[in-house]
């Protein structure tokens, strides 16, 4: 504790003690003095009581008076009065005979006012015969109707505070001994718990900090509550603070070695972060010197879509974009995706994170996927319609010998099978490619289904299999009335080949209610199982390898439906479990019906 | 006032390296217009520049106020100074990367008698000169300015073989005439955007070494080493 605050804590309490002991001492002078007043008037009153024993038969002749005033006084150690009933003074211990007549009527003094009416009275004031201060005692001789005369004594104040003054010492010495203790306890007591706060206080830094505070050795038992609650505190800091640290030490590390690039700017696309993959990809050994994105992404639509970003404090994605880098042959290409994050308009708060990935490879193998999907199908498709044209005639012949014919059968069989599938295999690159082109109108729903199912009757009656189809009239939807109805043929023939026989397919639309027309197509089929349902959806996927044999089809058709529904602004959507039949439900965007005179 | 004239600065710089970005893509476009024969992409190209040139009158507005009203000196000067002779070198690129567009466009309607292979390998070379000619400004790497300098004698030798090349085929078939110097015009002006990345390197050089280097090429670079 330093010398200052020492005298800080001393100073207040010395003061205080000080003034206590001060007015102690004035209080307890005061009621010492008025002890002693006390005891003098009662001493001179019976003093005076005895004085009239000698004067009950009145004043004696003059010579006699003054002698018997001067032994009065000698023995009482005090000036002594005679004084007539008139206020004439008689004799006096202090006063020359030859002086009374010179001396005012001490009727009106008053002692002598308050003797007159009670016999016995007190006055302390200036003398105007002695020029000192007295205290006077006045005693009425006599009735107070006729009064024979008064007696008085005084005595001066200043032989009374000598009396007092050995008393005052002692009284004053020790209120001023009893206030400079209570200064030294207050004193002490403040150090005490200046001492233990400044303990605390340590203790609250170093459990903020997470270590546990020094004991407090001989605290008050507050103080050792205290101690207890902080190291509880600091164990709990420091939990946290261990935890934090392997959270943070884990973001670091997986931002570090993930092998997707990432990037991290502010909304003034100032880089904050940048982990080592996106510096490589980008072809930089280091973060730019001037931290600025432009810098390291030099391109206008990824600066574009980095930009859209910091101007949505949201966190809404504004979507992904190709960057390509490098020169033509080895030339890169990178996905950015850019992610915004809840933020504020701060400068220096991450706005923006850029997820950066190298697709080169996958582009590469999806552009030769793509092109040997269209090459494929349209290299084979002249030798299949050959074949076709060549399987036809030779059935037509009349000559053909009637026992190969069976070979003729499969012959036309398997190209219609292979046709198919060509034609499924262009319709899905011409997809892929973006090339389909579809003729929108508005299309009467209930005639694109009425065709479907006609067209099928034959396929159905040749599985024993029944096709109901419940479409309201007024229905009209928004498509190209060639493709809706490959999409329809697509979902009412799978659902005939997968019915078992003498069974029912069932065709229905309604209103959504949203603008939308929903069209279901429901089978009692073999059914779907959940993990399934996505993945019907995708090119050459079957459910049951097995069946592909006794169920022809490419597992191209529902990849065809889905596209096309896609690029109708429309989406199926399957109900299946195994065993319980498939419903496919088709969302397609509804036209306004005035508008089908219009354009049908 | 300090901070204040340090931001400027830096978004002044940040333009200019975005429109860099902007040329840059012009450029690419161009070549593949060139090589894709793609009208479209041509159209693009000619359709994009008028932004570029409105860059590039910012650019020296905001160059020039800054001149005259922050007074730098030093690093700053020289990156002020620089940055505007970069800036104009940059919309000469882009004027350029539009001449080839044109070119693109009328050559569209033809099929290329000879297969593609001096234009995108000079393409090539002057992308690749432009790309690090930024690269070195940003990175303030005078190595590779002086590197890219260097790779500009590349463009002028295919430049001068593929004009004999393309002359000795005129001789021969002169109903390939027009045709030919549509691909000289594209030759011309890819060996001209070289020559304007080299001069994006000097400006690097002399803002970060303070050195000028113009009209000093030939043997003397082969010292320059940082």
């Amino acid at each position: 504790m330093t010398a200052k605050r020492t005298f800080r804590h001393l100073a207040g309490p010395l003061v205080l003690g000080l003034a206590l002991g001060a007015g102690a001492a004035l209080l307890l002078g005061r009621a010492l003095d008025g002890a002693v007043r006390e005891r003098t008037r009662q001493g001179l009153a019976s003093m005076l009581e005895s004085f009239e024993d000698d004067l009950k038969n009145g004043f004696p002749p003059a010579p006699a008076m003054h002698e018997w005033v001067r032994v009065a006084a000698r023995q009482s150690r005090a000036r002594v009065t005679l004084i007539d009933p008139t206020g004439v003074v008689l004799a006096d211990s202090d006063v020359d005979a030859a002086r009374l007549s010179t001396l005012e009527n001490h009727l009106g003094r008053p002692e002598v006012v308050a003797a007159r009416a009670s016999q016995t009275g007190f006055a302390e004031r200036r003398s105007a015969s002695v020029v000192k201060p007295l205290l006077y005692v006045a005693r009425r001789l006599g009735p107070p109707e006729s009064p024979l005369g008064y007696v008085r004594i005084a005595v001066p104040v200043s032989s009374l505070d000598a009396e007092e003054a050995p008393f005052r010492a002692v009284l004053t010495r020790t209120a001023m001994g009893s206030g400079l203790l209570v200064a030294l306890l207050v004193f002490v007591i403040r150090r005490r718990h200046a001492i233990e706060l400044d303990r605390i206080r340590e203790g609250i830094a170093r459990a903020a900090d997470g270590r546990r505070p020094d004991p407090f050795p001989g605290g008050t038992e507050e103080g050792q509550a205290v101690f207890v609650a902080l190291t509880r505190f600091a164990d709990l800091v420091k939990a946290q603070k261990e935890g934090s640290e392997t959270a943070r030490v884990l973001a670091r590390t997986v931002f570090d070695e993930v092998p997707a690039g990432l990037v991290v700017v502010d909304r003034s696309l100032a880089i904050l972060d940048v982990n080592a993959a996106a510096l490589r990809l980008f072809g930089f050994p280091s973060v730019p010197p001037t931290g600025a994105l432009v810098d390291l992404v030099r391109d206008t639509p990824a600066l574009a879509l980095f930009a859209a970003g910091a101007s949505r404090p949201t966190g809404e994605s504004p979507g992904t974009c190709i960057v390509r880098i490098g020169r033509t042959g080895v030339e890169r290409s990178l996905e950015l995706a850019v992610r915004p994050v809840p933020h504020g308009e701060r400068p220096g708060e991450p706005a923006v994170v850029g997820v950066v990935r190298d697709v080169t490879e996958r582009e590469r193998t999806d552009e030769l996927r793509r092109r040997f999907v269209a090459d494929v199908s349209h290299e084979l498709r002249t030798p299949i319609a050959s074949i076709r044209a060549a399987v036809e005639t030779l059935a037509s012949a009349e000559e053909f010998p009637q026992e190969l014919s069976r070979f003729l059968e499969i012959l036309e069989r398997q190209s219609a099978d292979m046709e198919a599938l060509v034609s499924d295999l262009t319709d899905l690159s011409q997809i892929a490619a973006g090339t389909v082109a579809l003729e929108i109108a508005a299309e009467p729903l209930a005639s694109i289904l009425a065709d479907v199912v006609g067209g099928l009757e034959a396929a159905a009656k040749a599985r024993g299999v029944e096709v109901l189809a419940d479409v309201p009239p007024a229905l009209v939807v928004r498509g190209d009335a060639r493709r809706l109805s490959q999409v329809f043929r697509n979902l009412v023939d799978n659902a005939i080949k997968y019915s078992p026989r003498s069974s029912r397919v069932e065709v229905r639309a309604e209103r959504d209610g949203r603008g939308s027309v929903l069209v279901r197509v429901v089978d009692r089929g073999v059914g779907i199982a959940a993990a399934d349902h996505e993945k019907i959806f995708q090119r050459f996927y079957r459910v049951d390898p097995s069946r592909s044999k006794t169920t022809p089809g490419t597992g191209l058709g529902l990849a065809i439906v889905k596209h096309l529904l896609v690029l109708h602004e429309g989406a199926i959507h399957v109900d299946s479990a195994p065993g319980k039949g498939s419903t496919f439900t088709v969302t397609l965007p509804e036209a306004d019906p005035s508008a089908t005179q219009e354009v049908s | 006032m300090t901070q204040h004239f340090g931001d400027q600065l830096e978004g002044f710089r940040r333009q200019l390296v975005a429109m860099g970005a902007d040329v840059e893509q012009q450029i690419r476009l161009a070549v593949e217009a060139v090589v894709e024969a793609d009208a479209v992409k041509a159209r693009q190209v000619i359709s994009g520049d008028a932004a570029i040139d409105h860059q590039e009158v910012k650019n020296e507005e905001d160059g020039i106020l800054l001149l005259a009203t922050q007074q730098p000196v030093a690093v700053d000067l020289r990156l002020i100074v620089a940055a505007l002779r970069i800036n104009s070198d940059l919309e000469r690129i882009a004027d350029h990367a539009v001449n080839i567009a044109e070119c693109a466009e009328r050559m569209s309607e033809k099929r290329p008698f000879k297969p593609w292979i001096d234009v995108p390998m000079m393409a090539d070379v002057a992308r690749g000169m432009l790309k690090d000619s930024l690269d070195a400004f940003v990175r303030r790497d005078t190595a590779l300015a002086l590197e890219v300098c260097r790779r500009d004698d590349i463009l002028d030798e295919k430049n001068k073989s593929l004009i004999r090349e393309l002359l000795t085929y005129m001789a021969e078939n002169p109903s390939l005439i027009s045709y030919c110097i549509e691909i000289m015009s594209v030759s011309k002006n890819l060996e001209r955007v070289g020559d304007l990345a080299t001069n994006i390197c000097e400006g690097t050089i002399y803002f970060v070494q303070g050195r000028m280097i113009k009209h000093a090429f030939g043997p003397k670079h082969q010292e320059e080493t940082p």
